[in-house]
């Protein structure tokens, strides 16, 4: 049988010492934030990565719409045309609406003139992230500051939560188990909602709030830009409360490009 | 192929992959490496560079790196089943 001699237990010991100190030290690190500063240089270094990765899915998608038969466009043609009606004579209304409300506000003294938008593009997306964050290819070089609102056209879905110098991550909204808080339909109900990871929101109230399928969730800061429309009602008979299920109106997943909300 | 050498392609293959694959299969793959290779640290540096691309500080994970403390676990776990089963092939 062989046995370990003294200096091999002790030399052993060492290196178990070692290794569990390294490990302490890197967990306070990140505790504490001062592993960070590594982060920019690797998102430095993943950047032609990420982009090289987005570019060949949008090389194969165009293959696959290419080789797709003549029949299949048109009448997919067809369809986006009449969709693209329908949702033009809705967006008059919409714009209609938002001037209106803009105007209201102003005579009110609380305009919103004083915001500004950046377009940024999406390297790494919740796929790739397993904290629901996304990685955005701009950074301090565009003014981006800790805090910014992210949007998608009018849909707000998340917030800048470190800047680097040529990148940014976001945290969205749906974190899961962050709680946020909401204001639900035409009455701004405001209730804590709790991310559930992908886009997806839950809420709960008690049952006498009215509250129906559909209903539009905003931020209670910023009331023209959506969070999410109510998707599923849950409650039985027996519970004093009701659960509300919401989620953004977007694939988070097939997202390409956000805007970065600036106020000054 | 050698030991070192396949080591070192899976090395830079899962260093790739943390920027292209999803993160489940970056993660599966360090778990493999794990039971292919003997002492596989590169796994933990790796977990290491996973938390620093995408980890956002939040009190629900009591601002903690879950994906490298979850491979450390992992690997501590695999260590101490490695030696028990040294052992019993002893006696």
């Amino acid at each position: 049988m062989a046995y370990l001699s003294k200096n091999n237990k002790k030399k052993d010991n060492k290196k178990k010492i070692f290794f569990f100190g390294v490990v302490l030290f890197l967990i306070a690190s990140f505790y504490f934030g001062g592993l960070f500063f590594l982060t920019g240089p690797l998102h430095y270094v993943g950047k032609p990565l990420w982009w090289l990765k987005n570019y060949s899915i949008e090389v194969v998608s165009n293959i696959s719409t290419t080789i797709q038969t003549r029949e299949k466009l048109s009448e997919e043609n067809r369809k986006l045309k009449n969709e693209l009606n329908q949702i033009n004579s809705q967006l008059l209304l919409h714009q209609l609406l938002l001037t209106e409300n803009n105007e209201l506000k102003k005579m009110l003294g609380r305009g919103d003139e004083n915001q500004n938008f950046v377009l940024a593009n999406i390297l790494a997306k919740p796929n790739l992230s397993p904290y629901d964050s996304l990685i955005l290819d701009i950074g301090r070089n565009h003014g981006i500051k800790k805090g910014d609102k992210v949007v998608v056209n009018n849909i707000v879905i998340g917030k800048i939560e470190d800047v680097y110098l040529k990148t940014a991550k976001v945290w969205l909204y749906s974190f899961p188990n962050e709680t946020l808080d909401v204001a639900i339909g035409f009455d701004k109900v405001i209730g804590s909602a709790e991310g559930k990871g992908g886009g997806n929101f839950e809420v709960k109230f008690p049952r006498e709030v009215p509250i129906k399928k559909g209903d539009v969730v905003v931020l209670p800061e910023m009331d023209l830009f959506i969070l999410g429309t109510v998707e599923s009602i849950l409650t039985t008979p027996e519970d004093s409360v009701q659960t509300i299920l919401f989620r953004i109106p977007i694939n988070i997943f097939e997202l390409r490009w956000v805007q970065i909300l600036q106020e000054q | 192929m050698g030991s070192n050498t396949s080591r070192t392609i899976a090395g830079v293959l899962i260093f790739l992959g943390i920027f292209i694959l999803p993160w489940w299969l970056s993660i599966l793959l360090i778990l493999i490496s794990f039971f292919i290779f003997e002492l596989f640290y590169e796994g933990l540096f790796f977990g290491i560079v996973i938390d620093l691309l995408y980890f956002i500080p939040r009190e629900s994970f009591y601002n903690l790196p879950i994906v490298f403390i979850l491979l450390l676990l992992f690997f501590l776990l695999l260590r101490l089943l490695n030696k028990q089963l040294r052992m019993n092939n002893v006696f």
